[in-house]
């Protein structure tokens, strides 16, 4: 089983996750499209961390044509993200 | 359409209550990048010569740039220009609000507001929709409550705002614009949306960004994060963010102190970068997209100032409502950055102007009456804090010094004006320009006034000039400020691009490639970077702003230090003269420091300008 986990008091708010997943399941970068979520306050903040399409439960891989992890989880720098392989990380 | 732009700007007239969107040409984008570029090109053709700065005729511009929006992971700002109520000039002002990326979303690489609104009013753009709102009910009301009745009204939190306070309103010329709890806090361009009675600007965008080769920027992006992953300073910086520059001013003997009278300040080691972090900090937070979190989100837990919580304060504000106001309060300095964030007040001039109110009373040129009773004297923070909601409001002497530390020191006369610290009528940035000499070459002949990253502050300590000799000075401040003006282009961070170790240029270049798919090198963006500079000379020159307005403060070029490392030091106008000499003839100016028609031909501006 392939998921992806969230720390979210890892999280800088950076929304480079959010870009790299727009483009992956869209025309370009809009993090309106990002089925990764990141719920801030108006200072930035992150409180919460959601996946609109069950990535966090069981990733089906359609956003690994960049390199074998998905791009939300490659991109994210503070290490908020981790890909996990049943209990093994899969990093980069 | 080129990728890493939308090619459209929208022009909205506020007067006529209407908007319309036309192309950038391709040759704009390709010749000036965006951002800073983009900004001063629009500003050069919108603003009549002379017009007053709270004329509706004066243009108030934000745009973004090639960068913004993508996986580049060092461009998260935007940029805002327009005529400036302190400088009478040209003005950019650089923030990491993301209303930018937003107008990118929704078209728009550039967003022209001109005209004033009859009543208060906020302009809402939903994608191609442009509506006036009436924003009557929010006159008055902070920076951070307006944002968020705005995003509410709207029913999308994902919807950017700019919003001013009411110190905007209330036109204090060094009016500050946020956006979420980013400012663009130098010039006074929130005077300028208040004077437009322009209380915000909401977007929303559904578009977006594409880019040239979207593989090669993700594995650019993942280049980058290894190196910042192996960066010392990159760590500093996350680990203390700007404040760690406290004690290294502290040590230099440059920390501005009691209105620049000296750079040392008794417990300065209260207000590091060291004790913010053990005592203050709850969380360190990213800009978009960026991959060096420098922001510190702050709270005070217990005394006076209990309770208080910002986004900050950066080094910035420690060193202009702390050390020159003459106290070592970092919860002090917290209270005050949060409340300049609420009223939309920039921080470095009031920082200044108070400071330059305290010597006023200290020199019994204000009395405690003047001062409607307030206790003003350095070391008084509780008294600066009661001040700067006075400024905002206009209040008593509030109203006086609303009109920064120039026109004050103008008013009050009385010999006020040797140590009125300000250039170009704006007040200074946080970096002592005896103690650092790439500050006071910089603070001088930056067409936007006294601001510390026009030439780089820790410039000097890797550079091969000797900056004890006059000469090779104005050479190297024109390579640091033509790089300045490129990174405003693009508009990437001066502080996170410290992971590069002062090597910016190959990875400027590599993105831009990859973002835009420009074919440029090291030498055609150094280009870019000159073009900008002198364009926003040749705004100046037409303002009358020439080479007398490139000067000093008296207090600099007459005073010496009196203690620390650089005691001694001040910086003599036949100094300053010598470099002028230099930068100028290395940019291509003429010795009054206008851009000869030879240069304007060089850079390729008289089509860009259409220039006769």
């Amino acid at each position: 089983m392939r998921r992806v986990v969230a720390d979210v008091a890892a999280c800088t708010g950076c929304g480079l996750c959010l870009l790299g997943c727009s483009a992956e399941h869209g025309a370009g970068f809009n993090a309106r499209y990002s089925w990764v979520k990141v719920d801030s306050d108006l200072m930035g903040v992150p409180a919460a961390i959601r996946f609109t399409h069950g990535c966090d439960k069981a990733h089906s891989s359609q956003c690994v044509c960049l390199t074998e992890i998905p791009s939300c989880v490659a991109l994210c720098e503070p290490r908020a993200l981790r890909y996990l392989v049943d209990t093994e990380e899969l990093t980069s | 359409m080129t990728p890493g732009y939308s090619g459209m700007m929208l022009e909205v007239d506020l007067g006529r209550r209407r908007a319309e969107s036309r192309p950038i040409a391709e040759d704009v984008r390709r010749q000036l990048l965006g951002g800073n570029g983009l900004g001063a090109w629009a500003l050069y053709h919108a603003l009549a010569p002379e017009v007053d700065a709270f004329a509706p005729e004066n243009p108030l511009i934000f745009c973004s740039g090639p960068l913004s929006g993508t996986l580049a992971p060092i461009a998260p700002k935007m940029c805002a220009f327009a005529k400036s109520p302190l400088t009478n000039g040209y003005m950019d002002s650089i923030s990491s609000a993301q209303l930018g990326t937003e107008l990118k979303c929704a078209g728009y690489d550039l967003l022209l507001i001109r005209g004033a609104a009859d009543t208060p009013t906020y302009v809402r753009i939903d994608d191609d929709r442009v509506t006036f709102e009436d924003a009557r009910s929010l006159w008055g009301r902070s920076t951070f409550a307006t944002q968020e009745a705005i995003r509410t009204a709207m029913g999308d939190a994902s919807a950017k705002v700019l919003a001013i306070g009411p110190a905007g309103e209330n036109r204090v010329r060094y009016a500050a614009i946020l956006g979420e709890h980013r400012a663009f806090g130098g010039g006074g361009l929130g005077a300028v949306m208040g004077s437009k009675r322009l209380k915000a600007i909401v977007a929303r965008g559904t578009g977006v960004v594409s880019v040239h080769d979207r593989e090669g920027l993700f594995h650019c992006a993942l280049r980058f994060m290894a190196r910042v992953r192996r960066s010392r300073p990159a760590k500093v910086l996350s680990s203390f963010g700007t404040p760690v520059h406290t004690m290294i001013l502290q040590t230099l003997g440059g920390l501005p102190t009691r209105n620049f009278q000296t750079g040392v300040l008794p417990g300065a080691e209260n207000l590091s970068g060291e004790v913010m972090r053990e005592t203050y900090t709850k969380r360190v937070i990213a800009c978009p997209s960026c991959m060096t979190p420098c922001g510190m989100v702050t709270q005070v837990s217990d005394g006076e100032y209990g309770g208080a919580t910002t986004l900050g304060p950066e080094f910035q504000a420690i060193a202009t409502l702390g050390s020159l106001l003459g106290h070592a309060r970092l919860d002090a300095v917290i209270a005050l950055d949060r409340l300049c964030d609420e009223l939309g007040v920039g921080q470095c001039s009031v920082g200044n102007v108070i400071a330059f109110a305290m010597e006023c009373r200290e020199r019994g040129v204000l009395s405690q009456a003047d001062l409607d009773g307030l206790d003003l004297h350095f070391g008084n923070h509780r008294a600066a804090f009661e001040l700067v909601g006075r400024i905002a409001r206009r209040e008593g002497i509030g109203d006086l010094l609303a009109e920064g530390v120039k026109r004050a020191s103008q008013q009050l006369g009385r010999g006020t004006e040797d140590f009125a610290c300000e250039v170009k009528g704006m007040e200074m940035t946080g970096f002592e320009p005896r103690c650092l000499k790439s500050q006071a070459i910089g603070f001088a002949v930056s067409n936007r006034g006294p601001i510390h990253n026009e030439v780089r502050p820790l410039a000097e300590f890797f550079s091969a000039v000797d900056w004890n000799r006059p000469e090779g000075v104005g050479r190297l401040a024109k390579t640091l400020s033509d790089w300045t003006a490129l990174a405003n282009c693009l508009v990437w961070c001066l502080s996170a691009e410290r992971v590069l170790d002062f090597k910016p240029w190959p990875v400027m270049v590599e993105l831009v490639r990859l973002v835009t798919g420009y074919d440029v090198d090291e030498s055609s963006l150094v280009t870019v970077g000159e073009r900008v500079q002198t364009i926003e000379r040749l705004i100046n020159v037409r303002e009358g702003l020439t080479r007398s307005a490139d000067r000093l403060p008296k207090r600099f070029v007459r005073e010496a230090l009196p203690e620390g490392m650089k005691k001694g030091v001040r910086v003599p106008q036949e100094t300053l003269d010598v470099w002028l000499d230099e930068y100028y003839a290395e940019r291509g100016w003429n010795r009054d420091g206008i851009p000869t028609s030879e240069t304007i031909d060089r850079l390729g501006l008289r089509a860009l300008l259409e220039v006769p």
